[in-house]
């Protein structure tokens, strides 16, 4: 290892357990390294900015806003009402409509944080007052929340598209439509496990179908906040509006429809929303900047090529190939923020996923799920923080009963991993 | 008196990121209505936007950096003792600091170099694209330095808007 990597990679390590916020830490990694390669410092900067000046990077803070304004809009509790008329029947059936409501309001907001703030506040007390354990209820949430990374709103999609530009030309639309037919298996995972705690915690049934007459009703009052799946979806698909176009119109239709249609977002919400939307794209676009000088020197010194090489020492066999990519993964996403996750580690594991035949497209819902996963997972688990704080228990408590969920999950991102039709098949029907 | 006025650059900052971000959104808009309606697409909206947008990134950023409370606490010092953690906290403050100054000494070297440069799809200097990073590095040196008063005072400093 030459002196400049070494200095690269211990600086950050260093800054990272110091507890320095990630994007200064790979900020002030990426000076000394090239303070030790003698290079000028306002280089960085040049880098960094060359890093921001894509048009898909727009996406980013209209996503960010569209999910704010979702979150604080009040269409939490029609999806609740909704997912409740569908499956509050069946034994668990709470916990059951959590995994619903979760999901579509995943579609809606496309992020597991704005997901678990949204649906936990309203389901996880609810759950509490019909005797649910707390734990469960967490665990349920949390889980479920975090299908919405995956979304087709889902603002570390445009990440990764990013991250990965240099290396493969992965398209905005393709990634989003890899990433349905996942989601749908992650929701099913996510309903297996549910409904089996339940039946062995023997949790009672609550009450009986209402009808297909309420739940159409219940359907109809949450379809204006659901449509703005359909103005993305369609809206690129039929090539009307390019992914930050539509990104454009879903704030526009967010705003319509809380403020006119559901009359439910106050001044004081709308505000509030604007000020974390601008507070989160300050932070997310510092870190994609700043990772494009990180990402400079990670390749000039050839650590893709090298962590290749070392995994190939290991095994040439692509099944365990693909399982140490998961497990490092998985790892790192544990302890860093999703954003940073995808941006350093795209250019480090993706040649090598490709070099064993995996699709570009398919390692970015991998790698998104890997990151998902990591957002419930100590030390660094912000929606399983959140959950925990709405839910009024430890981490500790979670953790105990956590291994269900997990294994659901898990089983949920091996189909990713080793089935490539899973994220493929759409994509392809629709080219 | 010196964490007032930083409460007041905060406040500031915010309300011009909240409008910057309102801007961006009307400017790929009406990239959209000007293609579907005018039948004439603007080309300098695009650029504007992706202009705009990182002076969105600056201030935001600024704010989130002086809104993020107590940094560092979400990693290995907790298990440190707690004068420990207080002397970690202040040093964290400090490289941000480092780095904010960094940036305005970066921001303003390819600024000025690039300011006799016009851009392609607007009648502005080419260099105005590093005017948010000298912007935002002086206001997270600003911010930084407030946290570390703070910290040696023993007070902490409160979010100004959530």
């Amino acid at each position: 290892m030459n002196m400049e990597l070494t200095v690269l990679a211990l600086s950050f390590t260093l800054l990272l357990i110091l507890g320095v916020p990630v994007a200064f830490a790979i900020g002030l990694s990426s000076v000394a390294t090239i303070v030790a390669a003698g290079l000028p410092v306002a280089m960085v900067f040049q880098k960094m900015v060359g890093g921001m000046q894509v048009f898909s990077f727009l996406a980013i803070p209209f996503f960010v806003f569209a999910g704010e304004l979702m979150l604080y809009g009040g269409i939490a509790d029609r999806i609740v009402r909704f997912a409740n008329s569908l499956v509050g029947h069946v034994r668990g059936g709470l916990g059951m409509s959590n995994v619903i409501g979760c999901t579509i309001f995943g579609g809606v907001a496309g992020s597991p944080l704005a997901d678990v703030s949204a649906m936990g506040s309203v389901m996880i007390p609810l759950m509490k007052k019909e005797g649910y354990d707390a734990d469960y209820a967490v665990n349920v949430t949390t889980h479920a929340a975090l299908v919405g990374a995956i979304m087709p709103t889902s603002h570390n999609m445009i990440i990764f598209t990013l991250a990965a530009s240099g290396l493969a030309s992965v398209s905005v639309l393709g990634l989003i439509l890899a990433g349905l037919v996942p989601a749908i298996i992650l929701t099913l995972c996510n309903l297996g496990a549910a409904y089996w705690v339940a039946v062995r915690r023997g949790y009672p049934i609550h009450g009986n179908f209402p009808g297909w007459l309420e739940v159409l009703k219940a359907f109809g009052a949450a379809l204006p906040g659901l449509f703005v799946v359909v103005i993305i979806l369609g809206g690129i698909l039929s090539g009307a509006f390019t992914a930050t176009e539509s990104a454009s119109i879903a704030v526009a239709w967010a705003l319509f429809v809380t403020v006119i249609v559901y009359r439910t977002l106050t001044v004081e919400n709308f505000l509030k929303a604007c000020a974390k939307a601008c507070k989160t794209t300050g932070v997310v676009l510092l870190l994609i900047g700043i990772s494009n000088a990180f990402g400079y020197f990670m390749a000039l010194y050839e650590v893709p090529q090298m962590t290749g090489a070392l995994m190939q020492k290991i095994s040439s066999e692509p099944w365990v190939i693909f399982l140490m990519i998961n497990v490092l993964l998985f790892v790192l996403g544990t302890f860093l923020d999703m954003a940073a996750t995808i941006l350093i580690c795209t250019p480090i594991f993706m040649p090598i996923a490709m070099h064993f035949g995996m699709d570009p497209m398919q390692f970015g819902i991998m790698l998104l799920i890997n990151c998902a996963l990591g957002l419930n997972t100590p030390p660094v688990g912000t929606v399983q923080f959140v959950g925990c704080a709405i839910g009024g228990i430890s981490v500790g408590q979670v953790m105990r009963t956590i291994a269900p969920f997990y294994g659901a999950l898990t089983l949920a991102m091996l189909l990713v991993t080793y089935v490539p039709q899973f994220t493929l098949w759409l994509p392809h029907l629709l080219k | 008196m010196f964490t007032k006025f930083c409460a007041t650059v905060s406040k500031l900052c915010l309300v011009l990121a909240v409008i910057g971000l309102i801007a961006v959104i009307l400017c790929v808009q009406w990239q959209v209505i000007g293609r579907y309606v005018l039948n004439d697409t603007p080309t300098w909206a695009e650029a504007l936007a992706m202009l705009i947008v990182l002076f969105v990134t600056a201030f935001g950023l600024a704010v989130g950096v002086r809104d993020a409370g107590h940094i560092g606490l979400e990693s290995l010092v907790v298990l440190l003792p707690e004068k420990w953690q207080h002397r970690i906290e202040i040093l964290i403050h400090a490289l941000v600091a480092v780095f904010g100054f960094l940036m305005v000494q970066g921001g303003w070297l390819w600024a000025s170099a690039k300011w006799a440069e016009k851009k392609p799809m607007l009648p502005v200097p080419d260099g105005i694209d590093y005017v948010p990073v000298i912007i935002a590095g002086a206001l997270i040196l600003l911010f930084s330095i407030e946290h570390i008063v703070a910290l040696v005072q023993g007070k902490v400093v409160e979010p100004v808007w959530e």
